[in-house]
């Protein structure tokens, strides 16, 4: 007779996602420990892209170390270069135009739109909808043009540089702005229907991934992954900086509408919001802004001061994005340390990953929104 | 295939071939399966281009535009024979030959399925008297080679999307064959020939239409299930490319994976096939007298062409919900509605 | 272009000064925040504060290196989302024993931040649960922001130093257990 075994023992089946795997959006390796389809843990493991920008901006004359910045958040990279430029302009004492802050408003804002597309697309992937992700392109494309425009790059722009941008927009770029503004609430409304809306979409992502707001700030969650979880802070308003006083926006945080706040969905959906916001902010600065010169006089050689230190923090699309730049009396800093949203983003994965299935860690990583060009610096 | 056998003589004979009688039926079956292999290959290669020619314009874009001619026509060719070409690698780790056996299998199951495959009442490779039942039958062979695959790649993620697949295969087949009960009840036969001449006369009298409807339920019921057995969006969760990098098939490459590719392209046209010709009166017109394969054609390049677009439009399930609503939702439906039809047919 | 928030901290600053005494050895300013540099043991106790304080989002900690002085700074920067505050912590040690008491117990976002400081500085967190290197390989020589770290010239094989890059004369690669 054949025994019959009683005891089926089960066992836990670790995973290496990553980092070759396409919803990781990057290098990012994560050790999932899984029953079934059910993960137990997962553990981030980053560093895969780490190149040491902090050295090498300590090697750097302060204006050579601009492209390197827009090489960490490379899809926003407009707000890395804001964010470093005004902390140098903190530590040396240098005063940018009015039209120069109006224009980085608004290559940031842009920028922050191409960067929220890109989210919003590759959100869809990570759900299983493909064709979302080729709608915002072909937003996205849009805007990638508006800022080939002013400075011949798509993706690493090193447009603002230290007191200042670049140049002057050409002169057709405020009416190609105009136009794209036109278009671009149709085609939210179109991205809602498409994708937010969708019933398998919600079912997918409400209710997901519910990270607290207590454990959000726990973890230094920011932009909007913590706006998600219901905590309006946005460094736009909080902290104003540039010209961000005379504008007006809101601050969209998430709610319990359709599901538990702090949620994949409300993560998402933030972000679709912010895209409404940023329009708004781009329609007041074509209003707003005046002629002017955009680059700060004399700037040449920065050269801060021996013991000068500034932090500065700046709202960029993942949150915010802190430049800590400490100078030695050198033409070069003696520590530059960058604040990288996504680092403290992803961080917060294991906590709000357990006791999920192992299709909503695809959905959690892609809400969180992270780009490892920044985490990894 | 009889009809072929019993003219094949006189055929031959023109010819001046002298073929001995009792070969005759044996050549008669291996032209029949040459004709279904071919027409599968192409179809699926057909296929092919048609999504992503599609998919291309529900994505704003083209598609393929460059090879052979200003739409792309001959992309799926040239697909075929680079994936011809290509490198075909094994994993060193990988139980070498189930891994070998996998795609075969896979495409067997949906190669005799075609057997019984009613294009119109005379291009039928055998009117088999329990055609349906046959099809649904050698169909559950592919979920066989699925989990083979995923078995002997000896990846994780490959295993991974196995069990998937055998989780939705299990909770889909059901509702799929219990959603051909109604029509079977009604037409009183197994027969695929017969099922579709009982709904001659017109597009009212197609079993979708019949009131109360419980065929035409039944219908979406099939279809439903009949993308969730083709591993299909919103059901392509044994392959999902988001989370389980490409599921089963992840360690298969160059003709190999095509397999996989072609019956699952073959799968699409089987399943819409079979519910153009349960549900929707298979090779007759709209209009009472219209009739010919045409209309079949057109029937099952129409569902295929709803395949294509949701599977464009919308994300996936995850698989708890992918077992929930086969489960708690198809399989309730689809036997209240096999229960009113037998009711009716008892009366 | 001076900040209007510089001053924010100022009164918690005060504050943790009444408290803390002696332990709190200067309150700076820069351009953008109120600093409190503390001794290297009230690290903690003055995190901890602060944090009682209302300073809920530690935002970064990092250190800086001064060979010169043979000084290692530690700085974290603090952040009060409710009364929109901010504050900036500092302790000095020396380069060789540059080691303040871990902030994990107080905030979960300064794990991964001290792992980083630990990989990149070499500075030592006492009581940190999981000090590993995060950025670097775990088996990586030295720490990169040292002022006087001098990258390997080959890491497993692999040349790091274009010069050296020999097709001749590689040296072997290590067998992988």
């Amino acid at each position: 007779m054949v025994a019959v075994e009683k005891d089926v023992r089960t066992d836990e089946l670790v995973i290496n996602m990553g980092p070759q795997h396409p919803s990781t959006h990057g290098v990012l390796r994560v050790v999932l420990k899984t029953d079934g389809e059910m993960c137990l843990d997962a553990q981030p493991d980053i560093g895969y892209l780490h190149r040491c920008a902090e050295k090498i901006a300590e090697n750097l004359p302060y204006g050579q170390f601009v492209p390197y910045t827009d090489r960490m958040d490379y899809v926003s990279g407009m707000g890395c270069n804001m964010g470093y430029c005004m902390a140098v302009e903190q530590v040396a004492g240098i005063q940018v135009p009015e039209r120069g802050e109006w224009l980085r408003v608004i290559v940031t804002e842009l920028n922050r739109i191409a960067s929220h597309l890109l989210a919003f697309g590759t959100y869809g992937l990570d759900t299983g909808a493909i064709t979302p992700f080729l709608y915002g392109f072909r937003e996205r494309e849009l805007v990638l043009d508006l800022l080939e425009m002013l400075c011949g790059a798509r993706l690493t722009y090193s447009y603002i540089r230290i007191g200042g941008v670049d140049g002057d927009v050409p002169p057709e770029f405020m009416d190609k702005l105009k136009e794209f503004l036109d278009i671009f609430p149709k085609k939210i409304r179109e991205y809602n229907k498409l994708l937010t809306y969708n019933h398998i979409f919600m079912k997918r992502t409400v209710g997901v991934g519910v990270l607290p707001a207590d454990v959000a700030i726990a973890y230094g969650v920011t932009g909007p992954c913590l706006r998600g979880s219901g905590v309006r802070q946005d460094v736009r308003r909080d902290e104003p900086y540039s010209v961000y006083p005379k504008l007006e926006f809101d601050v969209p945080v998430g709610t319990d509408e359709h599901g538990p706040i702090g949620d994949a969905w409300n993560r998402y959906y933030i972000r679709i919001r912010e895209l409404e916001e940023s329009a708004k902010i781009l329609r007041q600065c074509v209003k707003m802004i005046s002629p002017g010169p955009v680059l700060a006089e004399k700037v040449g050689r920065v050269k801060p001061p021996a013991g000068a230190e500034a932090y500065t923090r700046s709202e960029n699309a993942r949150g915010e994005l802190g430049f800590y730049i400490v100078s030695d009396g050198t033409m070069t800093p003696a520590r530059v340390k960058v604040r990288a949203p996504s680092f403290s983003n992803i961080s917060v994965l294991p906590a709000i990953v357990r006791g999920q299935m192992l299709a909503d860690v695809v959905a959690i990583i892609g809400s969180l929104d992270i780009v490892l060009g920044e985490i990894d610096r | 295939m009889s009809e072929l056998a019993a003219v094949l003589p006189g055929v031959l004979e023109k010819a001046g071939w002298s073929v001995p009688g009792g070969l005759v039926p044996v050549l008669a079956m291996f032209i029949c399966a040459s004709i279904v292999a071919a027409a599968m290959g192409l179809s699926a290669a057909v296929l092919v281009w048609a999504e992503r020619k599609l998919a291309g314009h529900f994505q704003c874009r083209l598609g393929p535009v460059y090879v052979g001619g200003k739409f792309g026509w001959l992309q799926s060719i040239a697909d075929g024979i680079k994936l011809l070409l290509k490198e075909d690698i094994i994993p060193a780790d990988a139980d070498r030959p189930l891994f070998r056996l996998a795609p075969y299998l896979v495409v067997l199951g949906v190669f005799l399925a075609f057997i019984a495959f009613p294009v119109s009442e005379k291009l039928m490779v055998a009117d088999l008297n329990i055609g349906i039942f046959f099809i649904l039958a050698v169909l559950t062979l592919e979920v066989f080679g699925v989990i083979l695959a995923g078995w002997a790649s000896n990846n994780k993620w490959a295993l991974l999307g196995a069990m998937r697949a055998a989780a939705q295969m299990v909770s889909y087949e059901i509702p799929m064959g219990l959603a051909i009960l109604p029509v079977v009840v009604e037409a009183q036969s197994l027969s695929l020939k017969s099922i579709v001449a009982a709904q001659s006369g017109g597009m009212l009298r197609w079993y979708v239409f019949q009131p109360p409807f419980f065929m035409g339920v039944s219908f979406l019921i099939f279809f439903l299930a009949g993308l969730a057995s083709l591993k299909r969006a919103p059901f392509d969760l044994p392959e999902a490319e988001s989370e389980l990098t490409a599921g089963f098939h992840t360690e298969y490459s160059g003709m190999r994976f095509s397999f996989f590719f072609m019956a699952e392209y073959a799968g699409m046209i089987l399943v819409s096939g079979l519910a153009a010709a349960l549900y929707l009166g298979g090779w007759h017109g709209i209009l009472p007298g219209q009739s010919g394969a045409m209309w079949f054609l057109l029937k099952t390049a129409f569902l295929v062409f709803v395949m294509i677009w949701l599977r464009w439009t919308l994300p996936r399930l995850r698989i708890d919900q992918v077992v929930y609503v086969g489960w708690k939702v198809l399989t309730p439906f689809v036997l209240a509605c096999v229960l009113g039809q037998a009711l009716m047919a008892y009366k | 272009m001076p900040s209007v928030l510089s001053a924010s901290g100022q009164t918690a600053a005060d504050q943790t000064k009444a408290r803390y005494g002696d332990a709190v050895l200067e309150i700076q300013k820069c351009a953008t925040d109120v600093i409190l540099k503390v001794a290297p043991g009230a690290w903690a106790e003055v995190h901890a504060f602060l944090k009682g304080q209302g300073f809920d989002l530690l935002v970064s900690i990092c250190a800086v290196d001064w060979p010169k002085e043979n000084k290692m700074w530690v700085v974290s920067h603090l952040y009060d989302p409710e009364g929109r505050r901010r504050i900036s912590v500092k302790t000095e040690s020396p380069r060789d024993a540059a080691r303040v008491d871990s902030l994990t117990p107080l905030w979960a976002a300064a794990n991964w931040h001290e792992r980083e400081c630990f990989d990149l500085s070499g500075v030592v967190f006492t009581g940190h649960p999981d000090l590993r290197r995060i950025l670097c390989p775990e088996d990586w020589e030295g720490h990169a922001l040292r002022k006087d770290y001098k990258a390997p010239d080959f890491y497993h094989g692999i040349a790091n130093n274009v010069n050296l890059i020999d097709l001749d004369h590689r040296p072997p690669i290590p067998e992988i257990v």
